[in-house]
């Protein structure tokens, strides 16, 4: 694992900044949320006069495009929420050990964050949930530890995909070590998709597990202890 | 049954106002501050029944004013409403006595349902006192008055 910028001090001063960001986007996004709701709330207390007025008092002609456009709104704002949260666990990546944050929880926030880039191409991507039955305690490694490299990995393959192709990933744990699959919704990946990967793995250092599945194995680092960040970066507003 | 008590603390101005409103719309009226200075005077002026509290604040955060509320009103039920809290946070506020722990942004529904919840425990914890100090049994009174600390 070379990457020596994510653990670094930059790394740890962009987290600490991205999640201080998110937090505040939180907030912005609660008061879209609760404007939107007062919008919401005034047609309908509209709706109740004019319904006891018999109709013949108040009744907004442009209602139903609005409650239109308020949905539309809440949907935009669900995806902005749920981007920022994804960003915001990966922001915490450099500061913190991995060890409050699963693994695939942390893969799953990163292909929430590369959705776009995925739709570029039409590809989906997908994280095998369907854990092994008996799964050891996740290693101590720091998110930027395996995130970066399963990025790049992801980004290399991608121009090999098929337009609308699939993708599967996996984690799993075993002796003091993190395995990430990553493979085709179907079949294999074909020899140029898996030469890009194995590039990329090899440039980003990771050791790749021999076989037909590409499997990124990150060892648990004894030293991965991350230096001090900004106490207050990342808290709660 | 008498109106709830309500005291909501956040310094975001635009968004506590407007929750203030559709809580009013819901026939629940509140009490507005934006600091946990504020807010400790608020409690101290006219005890609510319950706080829904931002936790950083400038100042005296929330977490501060969850621990001197918890101290001084044991019976004030606290639910804390913050922005993107780490698990941590949430657990040191439970630690601390919270009610209950919402993120940002909540559904007003929800937020209200945990109000409600709060205010219903409240009041069956003071009646249950009450009877039993009726009772002459002041001890189990105190007993369930100090539950709350």
């Amino acid at each position: 694992m070379n990457d020596s910028r994510a653990a670094g001090g930059d790394g740890r001063f962009l987290g600490a900044v991205t999640a201080a960001a998110c937090h505040d986007l939180m907030n912005h996004f609660a008061t879209f949320s609760q404007a939107l709701g007062l919008m919401e709330d005034c047609l309908a207390a509209d709706a109740r006069t004019r319904l006891r007025s018999l109709g013949f008092k108040g009744g907004f002609e442009h209602k139903e495009r609005f409650q239109e456009l308020i949905a539309m709104l809440h949907g935009q704002l669900e995806r902005a929420v749920g981007l920022t949260e994804a960003l915001a666990l990966a922001a915490h990546s450099v500061d913190r050990e991995g060890r409050d944050v699963p693994p695939p929880e942390a893969v799953r926030a990163l292909l929430v964050l590369c959705e776009r880039l995925l739709k570029r191409r039409k590809v989906t991507a997908v994280l095998d949930t369907a854990a092994p039955a008996a799964t050891p305690p996740w290693p101590a490694l720091r998110q930027a530890d395996y995130l970066g490299p399963v990025l790049e990995v992801l980004l290399a393959c991608l121009p090999h995909m098929p337009m609308g192709g699939e993708l599967r990933l996996a984690c799993r744990a075993g002796a003091g070590a993190l395995a990430v699959t990553i493979g085709p919704g179907e079949g294999r990946f074909s020899d140029d998709a898996r030469a890009a990967c194995l590039g990329a793995a090899r440039a980003a250092g990771v050791e790749v597990a021999p076989g037909e599945s590409l499997t990124l194995v990150f060892q648990e680092q004894p030293t991965s202890t991350p230096a001090s960040c900004p106490p207050d970066a990342g808290q709660a507003s | 049954m008498r109106k709830i008590k309500l005291l909501l603390v956040d310094d975001e101005e635009n968004f506590v106002n407007t929750l203030a409103e559709r809580l009013k719309m819901r026939d629940v009226p509140s009490k507005v501050v934006y600091s946990g200075e504020e807010a400790l005077e608020a409690v101290k002026s006219e005890v609510p029944d319950v706080v829904v509290l931002d936790l950083r604040m400038p100042g005296i955060d929330g977490m501060e004013v969850l621990r001197k509320v918890r101290q001084s009103n044991p019976d004030v039920r606290i639910v804390i409403l913050t922005g993107h809290g780490t698990d941590a946070i949430e657990e040191e506020a439970k630690n601390l006595g919270a009610f209950h722990y919402h993120k940002k942004p909540v559904d007003i529904d929800e937020l209200l349902g945990t109000v409600k919840k709060a205010y219903r425990e409240k009041l069956e914890d003071a009646m249950v006192a009450a009877t039993f100090a009726q009772a002459g049994a002041f001890k189990e009174a105190q007993d369930i008055l100090d539950e709350d600390k």
